[in-house]
């Protein structure tokens, strides 16, 4: 059973990159074979694990009827397909957005505050060095309320844009190897467990 | 010689040769040397001086895209752990239909193979949707959060792990998350490990690298496994070859023909514009 798990997953791999030569049907079946079965699987997933849990076990075999609230407000949802109310989805959107918005002001200065107080520390070597020059021209860079027309502003902000593009060099240089791992990871599934040719 | 060809090459030319050279150190391994970061050091050490016995929270936050890169970490882990009769209990928030069943797989083999048993050593929690809902609920109340049952809808009162593991606050003495986005370290830090303070390690996809060094820097996450050359070097540290290790060399072998396809581009781009200048 677990080989023809293999075999299944080597035929949608090659399915897949055949896409890398033109787009054609096999490559369309295996898109719709995907999105098919994440849909089928998440709903399956949904009501087994988060509905049936608070609806039958929480709400009706333990009384906790205090759930039918949030429940009733995410049903809202779906009056967007009655036509002449829709707004009143826009309610559940807003619960949901405040909600959100609410509690990440209120946690994530306790996650940026460490690195803004990590930025104080003394210039006692070139890292430390670096790194402050760095970090003061690239939030020059950012301040767009002073006029960095020429002089040493322009200068300074220039500074902030290359350190921003070697930044952007290592993201890049970074997701290539992704990329290239991602690739190992289908090549070991075809040739190792697939037809175990390597080992 | 025509220098504008060596910028046009057909990209279908270039995806072969990467592949060949891919696929050749698989069937021939060469043995390059894997040098072991310090980051991958403190993720190893930061779990190596637990005491015996600890809780260690491990998500697996991840899709199918990036599996190759993180599932090695969480065999690695499960091993390290397990060896230190640590206790593990897993979350996937990034996806739930592949997510919670790779946790389970990876971490299933290692324990399977060294006789640790589901429930009692270690549990799958799985996904629930609104991770930060969730997370902030489980500080205080596991079994709330999750709503009272594991990854297949089990409850939890069968598990003797869950009765021990009650609050994130009181009984986890480790996060360790591996990532390709959001939710992430990031969402973990924001919600559990910063306001608890509690040690938060793990590993990330390589897109990731260069976005998580300011939190290595600042303290907020003891070490970091960088894709699957970090996978490699915690596979050494734990002392079991495993999948990270064995892609070595084919990723060296790719990054060498980018590398390689790079220079040949830019040597034709500026060896034309010479030319054209010249004319």
């Amino acid at each position: 059973m677990e080989q023809l798990g293999y075999i299944v997953s080597s035929i949608c791999i090659l399915m897949a990159w055949s896409y890398l030569i033109k787009e054609n049907a096999l490559y369309t079946f295996a898109e719709h074979l995907l999105v098919g079965m994440a849909v089928g699987r998440g709903i399956a997933y949904t009501i087994e694990v988060q509905l049936t849990p608070r609806i039958v076990d929480q709400m009706i075999g333990q009384g906790r009827w205090s759930l039918l609230i949030p429940a009733l407000i995410g049903c809202l949802i779906y009056f967007r397909f009655v036509k002449g109310y829709e707004w009143v989805s826009r309610i559940c959107m807003a619960v949901w957005i405040g909600y959100g918005a609410g509690n990440t002001l209120a946690f994530n200065p306790a996650t940026y505050m460490p690195q803004v107080f990590d930025s104080f520390f003394k210039l006692d070597s070139i890292d430390n060095i670096i790194y402050f020059f760095v970090v003061v021209s690239v939030l020059w860079y950012f301040i767009f309320t002073v006029k960095k027309d020429a002089g040493f502003g322009k200068q300074f902000s220039m500074i902030g844009r290359y350190a921003l593009m070697v930044a952007f060099g290592s993201a890049y240089g970074s997701i290539t190897m992704a990329y290239l791992s991602l690739i190992i990871g289908q090549l070991q599934i075809i040739l190792r467990d697939t037809l175990h040719l390597v080992k | 010689m025509d220098w504008e060809k060596l910028q046009y090459i057909d990209i279908r030319i270039l995806y072969v040769i990467i592949l060949l050279c891919m696929i050749i150190p698989m069937f021939k391994p060469i043995g390059l040397p894997v040098a072991i970061s310090e980051n991958s050091r403190k993720v190893y050490e930061v779990i190596e001086n637990l005491p015996d016995g600890s809780v260690i929270w491990v998500s697996h936050d991840t899709g199918p895209g990036n599996a190759p890169e993180l599932n090695p970490m969480i065999t690695a882990l499960a091993r390290q752990a397990f060896r230190k009769n640590c206790k593990l209990v897993g979350t996937a928030f990034f996806n739930e239909n592949v997510g919670p069943t790779l946790l389970y797989d990876h971490i299933n083999e290692v324990a399977q193979e060294m006789g640790k048993e589901y429930g009692v050593d270690w549990v799958n929690l799985g996904y629930r949707i609104n991770a930060e809902a969730c997370m902030k609920v489980m500080v205080d109340d596991v079994w709330a959060g999750v709503g009272g049952v594991d990854w297949t809808g089990t409850p939890l009162d069968n598990f003797p792990l869950m009765q021990q593991v009650r609050s994130i606050r009181n009984d986890v003495d480790l996060i360790f998350v591996t990532t390709v986005g959001s939710p992430g370290y990031a969402t973990w830090m924001t919600f559990v490990t910063q306001p608890l303070n509690k040690p938060l390690t793990g590993g990330a996809s390589l897109t990731m690298y260069s976005g998580v060094q300011h939190y290595i820097r600042s303290g907020q996450l003891k070490g970091f496994l960088g894709g699957l050359r970090g996978a490699a070097e915690y596979e050494q540290l734990v002392g079991h070859p495993g999948q990270g290790l064995s892609g070595m060399d084919a990723q060296s072998m790719g990054h060498i023909t980018v590398l390689v396809f790079l220079l040949l581009g830019n040597i034709g781009y500026f060896m034309a514009r010479s030319k054209n200048n010249r004319q």
